[in-house]
């Protein structure tokens, strides 16, 4: 489903600046596949999630998804098959509209519709009545709510809707769960495996949570200095715990696997 | 003081409100484009009037108040120009331009020549002059106003207030961002046009100046317009930025009647207004006589 082929990329490139960020990088993912990442800070994560969605430019290699080659693709193009949370629940939502029209944005852009048909249309109405009641959170009952108004688990669990409203060919979860309190995030993660596993969405999730980068999904990956230094499929997996990976990362990279911000359990 | 003349100025400018409205507020993009297309409108209405098509005159101007949107829109987005230089370039251009509408002429006056107001005049003979251009803004200001409102629950016009207020979700909803963008300049400025454009007819001239300024005399009418309390709904917000300007024109009236200050200080009193707004949430908060709103959304 997705490929990435020798990806690289330098920031401030000819500068005494200039970052290697992504250093030549291979990945492959299947249809369907749901892959997690783990990484130091400043590993190039992001940025290789940037590349994906086109909001950074390779330096140089392709980025092929569902056998099309969208290495030239703008972002708003790719955006059709990729869907993409951060870790900021602000990211994903417009803040001064109300949830129905966040809906009604995506939905009425999705279903192709005449640009100056009414958003939302009143049948629209019930679908995402329904669609937000799988949320459990009470918010079918408040579509005229500003989103604005909602906490950082209602809001990023919103986003997760609104992306994949339309399941999306591949999905980009970026910590989408680190800036939520751990009630909400186990929460926004049951939805997050409910909603790909109910889709078939390919998904790539970076996260700090190592028991569920080793939870979630079907492979591991693990990266440093721009590239994949680790690639655990489901039967290297469920043999290795929290402290075994740590262990792994250790000898791979040779350094401890940073950061204040790593979990080691849920 | 003329309190029917300043409604029916006041309902004219409430589509200038209404066009920097929509880029100052809904869109957070500075654009000063309308300095220009608002004498664009002005000349091109005038042109039309004088050979003796007034109705099509105030479409024209629309039309051409879109086109200069567009310009800057352009330039935005494809040239990656600075939002506020755009706008200059594009009015600078226009200064131009407008003068090659009224052929070379810094003025045209339009006496004795069929406007709207003429038209509509003699269409409706038992009509007061004064109550039968009341009638005309009026109804011009209702329209655009609907127009807005019905636009905004448009899926386009979600785009536009989404954009404005979160464009990196716009991108990843796969919508073309700079298409939005050129779309709020060129409705924005569509608008501006045809606030110029009746203001011609209205007036019975054209002056190639009637600009200088203008961008800031919408956006004080749009800024006096929020201290109206209201619901925080879409509808209100838009009637809010409309009746700033009829607000605004009366001020003035006031202002000039009581002989305050001489008109000529009118501009530095408007900008002192809105630099005065735009300081410190703080001194707009002490005009709206309420606390400090959190950031509100603008609709
Ligand atoms: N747009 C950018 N411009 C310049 N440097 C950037 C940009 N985006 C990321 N970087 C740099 O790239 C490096 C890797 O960042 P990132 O991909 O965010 O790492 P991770 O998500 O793994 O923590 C960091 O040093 C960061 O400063
Ligand atoms: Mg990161």
């Amino acid at each position: 489903m997705l490929n990435v082929l020798g990806a690289r990329k330098t920031f401030e490139a000819g500068t005494p600046a200039a970052r290697t960020v992504l250093d030549g990088l291979d990945l492959r993912l299947e249809r369907a596949e749901f892959a997690t990442i783990i990484g130091s800070n400043g590993a190039g994560k992001s940025t290789l999630f940037a590349a994906i969605a086109g909001s950074v430019f390779l330096d140089e290699g392709r980025i092929i998804l569902d056998g099309r080659d969208i290495s030239r693709k703008k972002e708003h193009q790719r955006a059709r098959d990729i869907g993409r949370l951060f870790q900021d629940p602000r990211h994903g939502t417009a803040p001064g509209l109300t949830i129905e029209e966040n809906l009604a944005l995506v939905y009425s852009k999705a279903s192709g519709r005449f640009p100056l048909s009414l958003a939302p249309r009143a049948k629209d109405r019930a679908y995402f009545r329904q669609v937000l009641s799988r949320l459990d959170m009470g918010l079918e009952d408040r579509l005229r709510t500003p989103v604005g108004a909602l906490s950082g688990g209602q809001r990023q669990a919103l986003t997760l809707l609104i992306a994949t409203l339309v399941p999306p060919k591949l999905l980009l979860l970026d910590e989408h769960t680190a800036a939520l309190d751990p009630v909400t995030a186990k929460k926004v993660l049951a939805l997050t495996r409910d909603i790909t596993a109910a889709h078939g969405i390919t998904t790539l999730m970076i996260t700090h949570n190592i028991s569920s980068a080793l939870e979630l999904g079907t492979r591991t990956l693990m990266m440093n200095k721009g590239r994949i230094v680790m690639d655990l499929g489901a039967e290297q997996r469920r043999q290795l715990s929290v402290e075994d990976l740590l262990e792994r990362y250790k000898n791979t990279v040779h350094e401890t696997l940073d950061s204040d911000k790593i979990l080691l359990s849920g | 003081m003329n309190i029917a003349g300043s409604l029916q100025l006041g309902f004219i400018y409430s589509l200038l409100a209404l066009g920097v409205f929509i880029t100052f507020r809904v869109m957070n993009i500075p654009d000063l484009t309308a300095d220009g297309s608002f004498t664009l409108g002005l000349a091109v209405s005038a042109v039309f009037c004088i050979s003796g098509r007034p109705f099509a005159g105030l479409a024209a101007g629309t039309l051409c108040g879109a086109a200069a949107g567009i310009v800057t829109g352009f330039l935005q987005t494809k040239a990656g120009i600075h939002p506020i230089l755009a706008g200059i370039l594009t009015m600078t251009g226009l200064y131009s331009v407008n003068l090659a509408v009224m052929g070379a002429s810094p003025n045209l006056s339009l006496i004795g020549v069929p406007t709207v107001f003429s038209v509509f005049q003699n269409a409706f003979p038992g009509l007061e002059r004064s109550a039968a251009r009341l009638c005309l803004t009026f109804f011009l200001a209702a329209a655009s106003a609907a127009a807005l409102v019905w636009f905004f629950k448009t899926s386009l016009g979600l785009r536009l207030r989404a954009a404005g207020n979160n464009e990196k979700m716009v991108r990843a909803s796969s919508i073309n961002a700079e298409a939005v963008r050129v779309a709020a300049l060129a409705i924005a400025n569509a608008f501006v046009g045809l606030a110029g454009a009746a203001l011609a007819q209205y007036q019975g001239y054209a002056d190639i100046n009637s600009g200088a300024g203008i961008v800031i005399v919408g956006l004080a009418s749009v800024i006096l317009g929020e201290i109206i309390p209201h619901r925080g709904r879409a509808v209100f917000v838009i009637l809010c930025a409309a009746l700033g300007a009829v607000i605004y024109r009366l001020l003035i009236a006031l202002v000039l009647y009581l002989n305050f200050f001489p008109a000529y200080m009118l501009r530095l009193v408007s900008a002192f207004i809105v630099a005065l707004a735009l300081a410190s949430p703080k001194a707009r908060a002490a005009l709206k006589g309420l606390r400090p709103r959190k950031k509100a959304p603008p609709c």
